[in-house]
């Protein structure tokens, strides 16, 4: 991943946690809505994973190859 | 009493053995990476990238207290708890993520790994005992959260407590003491995503299955309307008391070392950032589904615990009531770990190896660190006795004791020029005297909770004390080293 997209990606997160927060906190001052339990269900199903996937490109492009390499040679 | 063994299926259990033996493969697996050094046992070498860094720092963040403890707080005290705690942990959370996180991996030497190694770095040997000792003294923390999974195993599966807490604990610290922090970010983040997944599964369940959120809604206010209230009738410092215990994570051992584990600081900016956008998510779903629990079984259920379990277990299908539990199971033995891995640092590496022997070598310091995780296992499991009245509370007090102690010190250690050791040693001493007479002697007078006063206290305390002993040989040593 190259520093640009890191930069651009916290950003985006760091904006999306102020929304989140602002939702979370003034939506249910005002009543139950379904929306509201299918955003949360839907946003906690695709986050693991998404990390977890996110991981598993990075491990296939060699990430800890070195790492593991070294560990071999000292045994 | 609800019978849920009932409900507890064949595939329930194939899920958790599958569960707790791919655990122990992935730390068995990583035990080679693991044992060349201190620092690749105890930071994974620095080498953890983004997605590694999201599933090792959500899964210390986010705990079992965090499904278990939010529902019941979801239950008893409604949707204050979205206004006290749960919006102030992610927003209070981001500056951490985002300033100090990535200062403490660009800025601090490479020597220091553990918080105490901190202290010694800013202030002096003495801070960094009294550091180790007081970091160590948490494992009570993480008697509260073995306890909660040998309930919930008790309750659903009708395996004994002690059963529980013996097979929990013996697998944490066997995957713990074989791979370090290496196997801990693989599981960590195998965990994340099982604990992500049955909180998403668990959501669409209610609006399938019970009619959703304003059903929710009519029933908990029918049942006590100050649940939906906004302020649900708390007075103004056991909010701000709430509000602090989420900033605890300023002082959590755990996630300055997942600070030095990551690759650089660009690193932990952006995972960091990413991680509490999904972590805000995940409290706000285990405030629902205690919300969900009360209106759906609040007349059925004997206290908040049980009828949280009665929502999952009629929401989820057979298999899926196995993979939340082993969801909880995920988050307590996650955060567990990483804390064992750490007391077992400060007693070996920070304590033994700096105090009492320091001809110690590596590959001595390691196997003498993988024996502590055995030891604080052991006495984990016996500390779960004093939490037999529930965990709600756990992480307003440790946390609150934690912030405290440690806020000004660290957060001062990191940014204030002036600061001495006198300054740090003082503050933390005096802190953790004046916890204790605040808390348990005084019993906050004024309603003023332990937390805000001392840590405010503290920090007078702390100031003043380094104003008096900052002397001028040292500013105009400091300036010149900036010259």
């Amino acid at each position: 991943m190259s520093l640009k997209t890191k930069k651009v990606l916290a950003t985006l997160s760091v904006i999306m946690v102020f929304i989140f927060s602002g939702i979370y906190l003034i939506v249910p001052m005002f009543g139950g809505y379904n929306w509201l339990a299918w955003m949360l269900g839907i946003l906690n199903l695709a986050a693991g994973p998404t990390v977890l996937a996110g991981y598993i490109v990075e491990v296939r492009k060699g990430i800890f190859k070195d790492v593991e390499e070294e560990a071999n040679k000292e045994e | 009493m609800l019978d849920f063994t009932k409900m507890w299926g064949i595939a329930d259990w194939i899920v958790i053995i599958v569960y707790f033996v791919g655990i122990l493969l992935v730390g068995v697996s990583m035990r080679k990476r693991a044992g060349k050094s201190v620092k690749s046992f105890f930071v994974a070498s620095r080498r953890l990238t983004i997605p590694i860094i999201i599933g090792v720092a959500a899964a210390g963040w986010y705990d079992s207290w965090t499904i278990v403890g939010l529902a019941e707080c979801g239950w008893t005290m409604g949707i204050v708890i979205i206004l006290v705690f749960v919006v102030p942990e992610a927003l209070l959370r981001l500056p951490l993520a985002t300033i100090i996180g990535p200062h403490v991996r660009d800025k601090i030497p490479d020597w220091v790994v553990t918080v105490p190694d901190m202290m010694k770095y800013f202030y002096n040997n003495k801070v960094k005992l009294i550091s180790a000792l007081t970091y160590i003294a948490n494992l009570l923390y993480d008697s509260a959260l073995l306890y909660a999974i040998a309930e919930v195993l008790k309750l659903v599966t009708g395996t004994s407590m002690i059963l529980s807490l013996a097979i929990s604990g013996l697998v944490i610290v066997l995957y713990t003491a074989l791979s370090g922090l290496w196997g801990l970010a693989v599981t960590d983040l195998i965990q994340f995503a099982i604990m992500t997944v049955s909180a998403g599964a668990l959501m669409i369940g209610i609006v399938a299955l019970h009619g959703g959120m304003p059903e929710i809604w009519d029933k908990v206010g029918a049942t006590n309307p100050t649940l939906l209230s906004p302020t649900g009738g708390m007075g103004i410092w056991e909010a701000i008391g709430w509000m602090i215990s989420a900033c605890a994570m300023y002082c959590e051992a755990a996630c300055y070392q997942r600070f030095g584990a990551a690759k650089s600081g660009r690193e932990i900016k952006t995972a960091y950032s990413i991680m509490l956008a999904m972590g805000v998510t995940f409290s706000m779903a285990m405030v629902i589904a205690g919300m969900a629990a009360l209106a759906f079984f609040g007349n059925v259920a004997d206290k908040p615990s049980e009828g949280f379990w009665a929502l999952v277990f009629s929401v989820l299908p057979t298999g899926m009531r196995g993979l939340f539990v082993a969801a909880l199971c995920a988050a307590v033995m996650s955060t567990v770990s990483s804390d064992w891995l750490l007391f077992s640092t400060c007693a070996v590496n920070d304590i033994y190896r700096s105090f009492i022997k320091p001809s110690m070598t590596e590959a001595q310091t390691v196997m003498g660190m993988r024996f502590a995780v055995g030891v604080f296992g052991v006495l984990c499991v016996i500390g779960t006795i004093f939490w037999a009245n529930g965990i709600a509370n756990a992480w307003y007090y440790l946390g609150g004791f934690l912030f405290a102690m440690f806020f000004v010190p660290i957060v001062a250690g990191l940014f204030y020029k002036h600061k001495t050791a006198a300054g740090g040693l003082s503050c933390i001493i005096y802190s953790a005297c004046m916890y204790v007479l605040w808390e348990f002697i005084l019993g906050d007078p004024g309603g003023i909770p332990s937390s805000v006063f001392v840590s405010t206290s503290g920090a007078v305390v702390y100031f003043v004390v380094c104003n008096l002993t900052y002397n001028k040989t040292q500013t105009m040593h400091d300036a010149g080293e900036e010259v």
